[in-house]
């Protein structure tokens, strides 16, 4: 009986995690055609345009990923998240801060979704300050990754954020240092946020969610939910999550039930 | 020339680009060589405006939703 359950269960919680990353890179990718922007690929073979497609293409996978992200989470019992979550990021239990940056980032990006659908029928400019919107989404959505992801304690996670976040950065520097944004004061003051944020960024990851210690961070807030609800049931459907990840027992099992709240 | 040799519907479509909000990215030039093509200085000229086929129609509403100024206009024209 536990078993029937815990299998689609964990069937959800698996593709919760995969779906998050592989939106996070498509919306990297998509990002970086829109960086570079597609006026920028000079080629005879292939029309300007199609880069200009491509960038909507993925940009609109990576909106369906995380559709999927979000609604196998929202799916997914053990979280008890409940549907108002996908638009509501206040009045999480579980790990608060990062999950409200997550559902604001992705409430920040469905607005430049729609913009951009309706964008012909939209002053240029106001599309164009929406669509501006996604520089602080993209570095929400990888804080909201790092904090919230069980998965960034492992190497071959840290080492696609930090491709990530580098791909970025060389494509802002390059647009950059192209020359056609703003003064060269802008332009200093542009570079060297796109190297200050991300640098931050990857500071605290180091000593925060790279750290096999982190989820321990969410012990005390946690604990009181364990006592509440049945806390045996709980722990061991936590068992089931956690069991295939490969992971010793360490700070996870005292996190035992923390997705719960 | 008129619609009935190379229209395919009822409504004739033609292409409209405003010149002052163009800033020659010349994505529709690429994509409609047969319509339109670039002038000294890389901005488009329309050389014929309206839209016969099916897949210029196709090709003009592409470039309507991606002109980096949205410029580029397909307009619906009154029927004479």
């Amino acid at each position: 009986m536990a078993a029937a359950i815990a299998i689609p269960s964990q069937l959800l919680w698996y593709v919760t995690r995969s779906s998050g990353l592989i939106a996070f890179g498509l919306i990297t990718a998509a990002v970086v055609l829109g960086v570079l922007g597609a006026e920028r690929f000079r080629t005879i073979e292939r029309p300007r345009i199609h880069y200009a497609e491509l960038h909507r293409g993925i940009a609109l996978f990576g909106t369906v990923m995380l559709a999927v992200h979000i609604l196998t989470a929202v799916v997914d019992p053990f979280t008890h998240l409940g549907w108002t979550s996908i638009f509501d990021p206040f009045g999480r239990t579980y790990r608060p801060l990062y999950l409200a940056l997550g559902i604001a980032a992705f409430d920040l990006l469905l607005a430049v979704v729609v913009t951009s659908l309706l964008r012909k029928h939209l002053p240029l400019t106001l599309w164009k300050c929406i669509h501006f919107v996604v520089y602080p989404v993209w570095v929400a959505g990888v804080v909201h990754g790092l904090g919230t992801g069980t998965d960034s304690k492992f190497l071959i996670v840290q080492i696609f954020y930090l491709v990530n976040l580098a791909i970025v950065v060389v494509a802002v520097w390059a647009r950059v240092l192209s020359g056609d944004v703003g003064s060269r004061l802008a332009r200093f003051g542009l570079g060297t946020l796109a190297l200050a944020v991300p640098a931050l960024v990857m500071i605290w990851a180091y000593r925060g969610p790279f750290l096999p210690s982190w989820s321990s961070h969410f012990v005390s807030s946690r604990s009181v939910a364990v006592s509440t609800s049945g806390s045996q049931k709980q722990v061991s459907h936590e068992a089931t999550h956690e069991g295939s990840s490969g992971e010793p027992n360490d700070s996870r099992s005292s996190e035992g039930g923390s997705r719960d709240s | 020339m008129s619609g009935g040799t190379r229209g395919t519907s009822r409504r004739r479509l033609r292409i409209q680009i405003d010149p002052i909000r163009c800033d020659g990215y010349g994505y529709c030039v690429e994509l409609l060589p047969e319509l339109l093509s670039f002038d000294d200085w890389g901005y488009p000229i329309v050389n014929h405006s309206e839209l016969g086929t099916a897949d210029e129609v196709a090709l003009a509403k592409r470039v309507e939703h991606l002109c980096p100024r949205l410029a580029f206009r397909v307009l619906r024209e009154a029927k004479p």
